[in-house]
């Protein structure tokens, strides 16, 4: 059987710098910072007081109807990236009924505000105040099923727990289903509401940083909470060429490791084992990678066992250091959504030849040795592109991106 | 090229009617149901009262106290079955095979306990006094990462979180990174432990059998069901493809020959048809697999006393089975286990397994009034009448109409 090439065709976004791949890419370019004091719920009594809320998010502007049922913040996100995903591929979901659909999504946290608010009301009330409605939006399924209702697909479809390196993991499998022949279209990406567990959570881990993210940078802090998603809509190149659509990037493959070693320390092997993987998979040959968005999260601990596996990595295929620069500088950590974020910042560098620069830089690491592409984007020929996810667990996953040519 | 053939060389189970798989066989096949008092949280407020619990749990019986730090209930039932698994595969993980190797788990409400803790302890306490130990925990992949961290797993590490069928589409997904990916072997299943917040979760969401007469019977299929038995659970099984099991002389249990999904989305304005998912998850299984709806000996159901879903499983059952003079024998193990989520589908995998290996179809029980209507017989029948299962047909629905189906094949060269 012969297997299927996947291109990239439709990207949707939502995201503290803007919604819409054009606010987006625009502000990414001149690295905007989406960064501002939490607003969502009271942070008086934390450490920090910062991170990438969306403030001005409304599905109902983007979907322009009313959906079936009611739902938390995370389908929200993910709903609205998928339509702005379909819309700029030029697909009318009607178009895609009677085919299978893969809708394939990674998240991290899922619909935790529903956990949240539940929480809230049993403090308050007990038993008797937790709503069956809020209850039954916890599961992480329904992210999924909600999009499935929305335009009548019919799947597969399956969610992607992997924590941060969500969103390629479900790339990845999408990318998957269709060069095996398994279906035609796959909306695959990642989702994270911004959330009160994760905000906490990180503090008490003391790697939230106090005002700013800056990876790679010397006195870097820690990581800043985002939230987000990302939605790319990925079909065989056949189907791509014959309804003359727009090709972003052609998946070239993708890499997977697990450090086996800690829940939240990062390994430098297990990044570099993850690299490596992607790098074979997508059978690169001697070809150099010319853009690496890094997982860059600003905590001390990722961004020097990131630099280090990548050093060793290049310095082994001998092809030379790719820029990598962080877009987690700008939108904090997106956590399920980070990934396919970044994957959409790789597909449109590639067609615009534009690295996005590693923003709030000031002071060099000697021990994050790499061009981060500092606080300026620039032009750069990207003819391939890698995107790193890495999450608790030390569950990794790589995406090798190429210009379609 | 012809599809890598994947087989199940390990089985290691937790559950509510025993710890091991031969156990576990045993309560099936002795029809001994594992719902009981809950004990693991207070429930004497409430009108249901019992559950799948496994009273007697305790991870320390199975690793050192140091191998379980920070770990939930979720992490230590899942890796004693993961290690029973290997333990039963005699597949040991060296430097050498561990980048072919892989881990891949259902799991969706496992970090519901530690989030809602650890949330609770920064709502009524202070922020900075709730348990950083907890945190890591509130990720859906912590048990699954355990199970890589203790036994050195670096291939690749998976959680998939799709509810009742996340245990069958993580058992996919091993599948997929054994024939695509090149990985030689994976340890795939499903887990999900028994909270005082999902049990509430349920309770409230008005699922649980025994809600308005405080009696929790789990009675699939039968015309008293009302609700689901919820309980916990771990079902992992060693995948392996089957060359390199051949050659390294491993017991086969089964080879797994297809999965597949599919979803009946909720129509404007309409009720929906979930049996339209259903059957299109069991037509696609069949097709993926090459084989005949004649040819399954039995269907280990999802049926779990929901009213709705055992009703949507029989009619979409029926309409897939509709061509054949004799339908297979039918069961679910829910009736005897209870709903483990996304334990549940593996579980029901390793059911069939046990029926292959050991000629036996799983203990009839609770299931006096079947049906709708007018019942065939199959649906009552229980016992496979001497009848040795050679291909079982396994279902995972969840309540919203994902639906995952799987077929696994006694093993032969």
């Amino acid at each position: 059987m012969i297997k299927k090439r996947v291109v990239i065709t439709g990207l949707g976004v939502v995201s503290s710098i803007g919604i819409g791949k054009e606010d987006f890419w625009a502000h990414l370019k001149e690295g905007r910072s989406g960064i501002s004091p939490v607003s969502s719920f009271d942070t008086s009594r934390h450490q920090t007081h910062n991170a990438g809320e969306i403030k001005n998010f409304s599905l109902a502007s983007i979907v322009g109807r009313k959906p079936i049922r009611a739902f938390g913040r995370c389908s929200e996100l993910s709903l609205g990236a998928v339509e702005l995903a379909l819309n700029d591929a030029r697909i009318s979901a009607k178009d895609l009924n009677r085919e299978s659909v893969g809708v394939f999504l990674g998240t991290t946290l899922g619909e935790v505000s529903s956990l949240e608010q539940s929480d809230r009301e049993y403090l308050k009330n007990g038993i008797a105040g937790l709503n069956p409605v809020i209850l039954c939006q916890y599961p992480a399924m329904n992210i999924v099923e909600i999009i499935l209702d929305f335009y009548a697909l019919r799947g597969p479809a399956r969610i992607f727990t992997t924590a941060c390196a969500a969103g390629n993991y479900a790339i990845g499998a999408g990318y998957d289903l269709i060069r095996q022949n398994e279906a035609e279209v796959v909306l695959a990406g990642g989702a994270d509401p911004f959330s009160y567990i994760a905000f906490t959570g990180f503090n008490q881990l003391r790697s939230y940083a106090p005002e700013k993210c800056q990876p790679f940078d010397k006195n870097r802090k820690g990581i800043l909470l985002g939230e987000g998603a990302g939605m790319l809509v990925l079909e065989t190149l056949e189907r791509a060429l014959a309804r003359k659509a727009d090709i972003y990037a052609e998946v070239l493959g993708y890499g997977l490791s697990c450090d086996a070693f800690h829940m939240t320390n990062t390994q430098s092997s297990g990044i570099y084992d993850c690299i490596k993987d992607a790098v074979c998979k997508a059978s690169i040959g001697d070809q150099m990678i010319d853009y690496i968005c890094a997982h860059g999260t600003g905590t001390p601990y990722n961004d020097r066992a990131e630099s280090q596996a990548i050093k060793q990595l290049f310095d082994e295929l001998g092809t030379g250091l790719p820029l990598v620069s962080s877009i987690k500088s700008m939108l904090g950590h997106t956590m399920g959504a980070a990934s396919a974020i970044g994957a959409i910042s790789c597909c449109l560098a590639i067609n615009d030849n534009i690295v996005p620069p590693t923003i709030n830089f000031e002071t060099p690491d000697p021990e994050c040795d790499l061009d981060c592409v500092p606080n300026v984007a620039r032009t750069h020929n990207i003819e391939i592109a890698l995107n790193n996810g890495f999450a608790f667990g030390g569950n990794n996953a790589c995406l090798v991106l190429k210009r379609f040519t | 090229m012809q599809n890598k053939r994947v087989v199940i060389t390990g089985i290691g189970v937790v559950s509510s009617i025993g710890i091991g798989k031969d156990a576990f066989w045993q309560s099936l096949q002795d029809g001994k149901s594992g719902i009981k008092p809950v004990t693991l949280f207070d429930v004497s407020n409430l009108s249901v009262r019992e559950a799948g619990e496994i009273s007697d749990f305790n991870g320390k019986d199975h690793f050192s106290s140091k191998s379980l730090i920070h770990s939930d209930r979720a992490g230590q039932l899942l890796l004693t079955a993961a290690q029973s698994a290997l333990n039963d595969a005699r597949y040991v993980i060296s430097e050498k095979n561990t980048y072919e190797s892989g881990v891949s788990i259902g799991a969706t409400f496992s970090a519901l306990s530690c989030s809602s803790q650890f949330d609770r302890e920064a709502l009524s306490d202070e922020p900075r006094f709730a348990n950083p130990a907890l945190f890591p925990n509130t990720v859906m992949n912590a048990a699954a990462s355990r199970i890589s961290i203790h036994f050195k797993i670096k291939g690749m590490n998976t959680t998939i979180s799709t509810g009742i069928c996340a245990g069958l589409d993580a058992i996919d997904y091993a599948v997929k990174a054994i024939r695509y990916r090149g990985k030689k072997m994976i340890v795939a299943g499903g887990v999900e432990d028994l909270s005082e917040a999902l049990f509430l979760g349920f309770y409230r969401a008005g699922l649980l059998s025994g809600i308005t007469n405080g009696k929790v019977v789990s009675c699939p299929f039968d015309s008293k069901r009302d609700g689901i038995a919820l309980s916990e659970g771990a079902g992992v099984v060693i995948l392996e493809d089957m060359e390199s099991a051949q050659k390294r002389g491993a017991k086969i249990y089964g080879e797994i020959l297809a999965i597949a999904s599919a979803y009946a989305p909720l129509p404007r304005n309409q009720r929906r048809s979930m049996s339209d998912g259903m059957i299109d998850a069991m037509g696609g299984t069949l097709r993926l697999a090459g084989i005949q709806p004649k040819d399954i000996d039995y269907i280990f159901a999802n049926a779990n006393g929901s009213i709705e879903g055992d009703a949507e499983e029989e009619k979409a059952i029926r309409a897939v089975f509709s061509n054949e003079k004799k339908m297979p024998l039918i069961g679910s193990i829910k009736a005897i286990i209870g709903e483990s989520l996304s334990a549940g589908g593996v579980l029901s995998l390793i059911a069939g397994a046990g029926a292959i290996e050991n000629n036996f179809s799983p203990a009839r029980i609770n299931c006096q009034n079947v049906g709708s209507g007018q019942p065939p017989s199959d649906f009552q029948n229980s016992k496979s009448g001497g009848k040795s299962i050679q291909t079982a047909l396994v279902n995972a629905f969840c309540f919203s109409g994902l639906s995952t189906s799987a077929i696994i094949k006694r093993h032969s060269a």
